[in-house]
């Protein structure tokens, strides 16, 4: 066993080194980006159905963006010989490991967002020049659009997972585990509710014996009121494990993964 | 020091290495020898925590490889056979790797590169295999790294490449560095690797010093004297060459491939049979067939 290594001198270096070795690439996407949201812009305002056009394009480059350069993120474990420079370099597992998820996911929101920032300034400044009018900016400034990229970094994390794990086609195959993944939850709750509520359910509806019980207690009426307490739980045991035990599971995952890379 | 204690590993189904041991101490050049498949790739990965062992235990300057702790790495530097570089500048990959190696001299790295007759390269992913190869050597051993491996360090070098190369390489070499060459062209590391290291089918046939070499066998051309005990013989030149037992007058300098062909033909008759001396080779007993 050992004790786990953090210098920040080291990480601060490895962020520098892997935010040098992808400016050029995300440079490149973000450009093409850049111009298909200008172009899309241009049409949204011209057509004056784009009041939404910068928040959904924002969830886009985020989410999708996000996602495709998170599927990326240990490019070098794809090929033995890159491999071997990357598990050379002097630096721990955890340095490493911290680098390349700091950069993929709050290093890549901050960027993104600053980055669509300054470009829905310049396209609605040219849509304002030629057209005479914008489409509304969009700006994080409620709660709802940082929980959105909460669910974002919290989902991201699979992905991530999926980087370290998957050596090609680490996006498709990241999906398709992400999907297999939720069918299994959903298959699993399905059988809790099969095996030891079945007595309760008549398909989705609760059957006439408990219809009968809750008229019997004088529970009329709305009947989802009897089932607030199991909602309640159920919601909780939810956020749980999706605020908690999925990402801490990706990323732990990824991290014994990483260390047990040989070439 | 670098320790190897029993090591065993495998390929999948394929076993390489069982029970290995070898010790290689500092202040020396070992030449690793070995045909291809002959496990010399390997070791030198397991040297440097790229591959786990299955059993056994592996030291390099007290520290154990696998666990590729940045002391160790910052302290080791692999020019691998085949390798990949970045897509980036020389300069920018000095900027970047560079402050990771505490003993990392720019001066160095330099005079280095003058000697290879290479300037600081543009896009490293760009030049030819030559080049790439010489731009690594340069930084490798610039980097002051203890612990030095390079895989077949002369394949893809120019003619005087490989010169300068021997010449940078004597330079480097000072009491407190390992270097671990691994090669099969001989003739490029002849007079500058010693210890020499013969290695096959996972098994190290013959470890020596050439100082060790050559008070207890001698290679001879022609005649022989009587008694002399024959390990092994080829014509040449209408003559036989013949390497026996004991220090001979008239005793030719070592030739590597004709060491290499003798080991590797006979292995039986270059059973190890003592520990570890202290140059890190193994005395041999020399079993008369």
């Amino acid at each position: 066993m050992r004790k786990p290594e953090i210098s920040l001198n080291r990480l601060a270096r490895l962020l520098w080194m892997d935010a040098r070795f992808w400016a050029r690439p995300l440079a490149i996407g973000g450009t093409a980006l850049g111009l298909l949201v200008l172009v899309f812009s241009f049409i949204a305002a011209f057509s004056r159905s784009g009041d939404t056009f910068h928040s959904g394009a924002y969830a886009w480059i985020m989410g999708l963006g996000g996602l495709i350069f998170t599927s990326r993120a240990f490019l070098e474990l794809r090929h033995p010989l890159t491999t071997q420079n990357y598990l050379l370099i002097p630096a721990s597992f955890e340095e490493k490991f911290i680098a390349r998820y700091l950069l993929t996911s709050v290093g890549y929101l901050g960027v993104s967002y600053l980055g669509y920032l300054l470009l829905q300034l310049l396209s609605e400044g040219i849509n304002q020049l030629v057209l005479g009018r914008s489409n509304p900016l969009f700006f994080v400034n409620n709660l709802d659009h940082l929980q959105v990229m909460a669910v974002y970094l919290a989902f991201q994390s699979l992905f991530f997972a999926g980087a370290v794990y998957y050596r090609k086609y680490s996006l498709i195959k990241s999906w398709l585990s992400v999907m297999a993944l939720f069918f299994v939850l959903m298959v699993f709750g399905y059988l809790v509710f099969r095996l030891f509520l079945h007595g309760y359910f008549d398909g989705m509806q609760a059957n006439e014996s408990v219809m009968m019980t809750f008229a019997r207690m004088g529970i009329t009426g709305d009947l989802t009121i009897a089932y607030y307490p199991f909602k309640i739980w159920l919601t909780w045991v939810g956020r749980i494990w999706f605020w908690g035990v999925m990402p801490v599971c990706a990323l732990a995952f990824a991290y014994f993964r990483l260390r047990e890379t040989e070439v | 020091m670098i320790e190897i204690q029993d090591i065993t590993f495998q390929y999948q189904k394929k076993p390489l290495f069982k029970d290995l041991e070898m010790t290689l101490k500092p202040g020396n050049l070992y030449g690793l020898l070995g045909k291809n498949g002959a496990g010399k790739t390997t070791l030198l990965k397991l040297c440097c925590g790229l591959l786990y062992p299955q059993a056994g235990r592996l030291s390099v300057f007290g520290r154990t490889p696998h666990l590729r702790q940045p002391a160790f790495l910052s302290d080791l530097f692999l020019v691998p056979e085949e390798f990949l570089l970045p897509p980036v500048s020389g300069a920018l990959y000095r900027q970047m790797l560079a402050p990771l190696y505490p003993a990392f001299s720019a001066e160095r790295f330099e005079a280095h590169l003058r000697e290879f007759e290479l300037e600081l390269p543009g896009r490293l992913d760009r030049l030819s295999h030559g080049q790439k190869k010489k731009f690594l050597l340069a930084f490798g051993l610039a980097t002051g790294a203890r612990f030095l491996l390079l895989d077949e360090p002369t394949n893809g070098l120019d003619i005087p490449a490989k010169g300068q190369f021997r010449k940078i390489l004597a330079s480097e070499l000072d009491d407190s560095r390992i270097i671990l060459v691994s090669t099969h062209q001989v003739r490029d590391m002849e007079h500058l690797i010693d210890p020499i290291v013969i290695l096959d089918s996972g098994k190290i046939l013959f470890s020596q010093t050439l100082e060790d070499f050559s008070s207890h066998y001698s290679i001879l051309h022609g005649e022989l004297p009587d008694g002399a005990v024959v390990l092994y013989e080829e014509q040449v030149l209408g003559k036989s060459l013949s390497l026996v037992e004991g220090e001979l007058p008239g005793a030719l300098p070592l030739d590597l491939e004709f060491l290499f062909k003798a080991v590797t033909t006979h292995p039986d008759r270059f059973t190890t049979a003592a520990p570890v001396d202290a140059a890190g080779s193994t005395r041999k007993e020399v079993a008369h067939a």
